[in-house]
C-alpha cells in the first residue's frame, strides 16, 4: 500500500497496474485534481493500444527470447527489415484499394516535448535559418492564459523575453530569461529551455507570441 | 520516409484509422500493432524495459518493483514517463491515441 499519492501515479492507473487499494486511493485524488484528470484522458488512449501486446524487444539483430510479440516473425524466411517492409507494403496496398486514401496530404508536425503534454493547445514555430524551434502550450484560465514554452536550438549568450501580442495589437511581456553561452538544445547542451508564464489576455484575444532578444530584435513569431 | 509509411501516416492523420482505445479489428488492428511495436522499440532502453516488465508482461507496479528490486514509487514514475514518451513516439508515426 502506498502512503502518498503522486501525480505520476496516473500512468500506472491508466494502465490498470495499481493494486486495488492504491487504485482506490488514487481515484480519491483524481476527483480533486484537474491536472490528473486531464492527463488521464490523454493517457487512456495510449494505454488501450498496449493491451494484449506481449513484451517488445529491442531491434537488435540477435534472435530474440520467448514471449516476444512480433507480427513479422511469422515470415521466418525473410530478414527482419524485408519482412517488415513487405508486410507494410501489403497493408498499404490494401488501404489504397479499400477506400481512396489520399496520399500527399501529410504535413510533418514537430515533436511535442513530453513536458508540454497536458498543458493545453499546442502551437509551434521554427526558424529554418537559425534552427530555433519553439513549441508553446496554451491553456485558458479564469485569470487569462497560461503559457508553457519549450525552446530548442537557442544560442547564447543573450537575454530573451516572450511577448504576447493581442488581436488589438497590444504587446505585453509574459516572461523573460537569460541564455548562457552554451545555449539550449545544442549538441553539447541538449536540454531544451522550458519556461512557464501567464498573461491576463484571454486565449481568444491572442494573435501571436513573439520571442524577442534584447539588442537583437524578434527571433521568432508563434501564431495562435 | 518510405511510401508505405506516408500512406499509413496520411490515413491516420485523416482520422480514418484513429484507434479507439482497446477496440480495433481487422486491418486497423494490424496497422496499429505494427506502429505500436515500432513506437515501443523507439523508446529509450529504460522506458522500454519498464513497459516490458509491467503492462506488457501483465505485472502490477508492485510485482514489477519486486522483480526489478527497485522501489514501487520508482516503477510508477518510470511507467508514467514511458507512457508519455510512447505517446510522443506514436504521434511521430501519425497515431493519435
Amino acid at each position: 500500500m502506498t502512503a502518498e499519492v503522486e501525480h505520476s501515479d496516473v500512468g500506472a492507473y491508466a494502465l490498470g497496474l495499481l493494486t486495488p487499494a492504491d487504485a482506490k486511493t488514487f481515484e480519491g485524488h483524481l476527483a480533486s485534481c484537474e491536472r490528473c484528470s486531464d492527463e488521464l484522458a490523454g493517457l487512456r488512449g495510449v494505454a488501450g493500444l498496449l493491451t494484449g501486446l506481449g513484451a517488445v524487444q529491442d531491434d537488435a539483430p540477435a534472435e530474440s527470447a520467448s514471449g516476444v510479440v512480433d507480427l513479422m516473425r511469422h515470415r521466418r524466411g525473410l530478414g527482419r527489415g524485408a519482412r517488415r517492409t513487405r508486410l507494410l507494403l501489403a497493408v498499404a496496398a490494401v488501404l489504397l484499394f479499400a477506400g481512396g486514401v489520399v496520399v500527399g496530404t501529410t504535413q510533418r508536425h514537430g515533436t511535442v516535448p513530453a513536458d508540454l503534454r497536458g498543458w493545453g493547445e499546442i502551437r509551434s514555430a521554427d526558424d529554418v535559418k537559425s534552427g530555433l524551434a519553439a513549441v508553446a502550450a496554451l491553456q485558458e484560465k479564469g485569470w487569462g492564459t497560461h503559457v508553457a514554452l519549450d525552446l530548442g536550438h537557442l544560442t547564447g549568450p543573450r537575454t530573451c523575453r516572450l511577448i504576447v501580442v493581442s488581436t488589438e495589437g497590444e504587446e505585453r511581456e509574459v516572461t523573460g530569461w537569460e541564455v548562457p553561452v552554451r545555449g539550449y538544445g545544442a549538441i553539447d547542451s541538449p536540454d531544451h529551455l522550458q519556461v512557464h508564464g501567464g498573461t491576463a489576455i484571454p486565449l481568444g484575444d491572442i494573435e501571436r507570441f513573439v520571442l524577442r532578444a534584447d539588442g537583437v530584435g524578434d527571433l521568432l513569431s508563434i501564431s495562435v | 520516409m518510405g511510401t508505405w509509411r506516408i500512406i499509413l501516416c496520411a490515413s491516420y492523420r485523416q482520422g480514418r484509422f484513429t484507434p479507439k482505445s482497446g477496440a480495433l479489428d481487422g486491418w486497423e488492428t494490424l496497422v496499429s500493432t505494427v506502429l505500436v511495436v515500432e513506437s515501443v522499440r523507439a523508446l529509450s532502453a529504460a522506458h522500454r524495459e519498464i513497459l516490458n516488465e509491467t503492462v506488457l508482461s501483465g505485472r502490477t507496479v508492485n510485482e514489477a518493483a519486486e522483480v526489478l528490486g527497485i522501489p514501487v514509487e520508482t516503477v510508477k514514475s518510470r511507467v508514467y514517463l514511458a507512457l508519455r514518451a510512447l505517446r510522443v513516439a506514436l504521434e511521430e508515426r501519425g497515431v493519435t491515441a
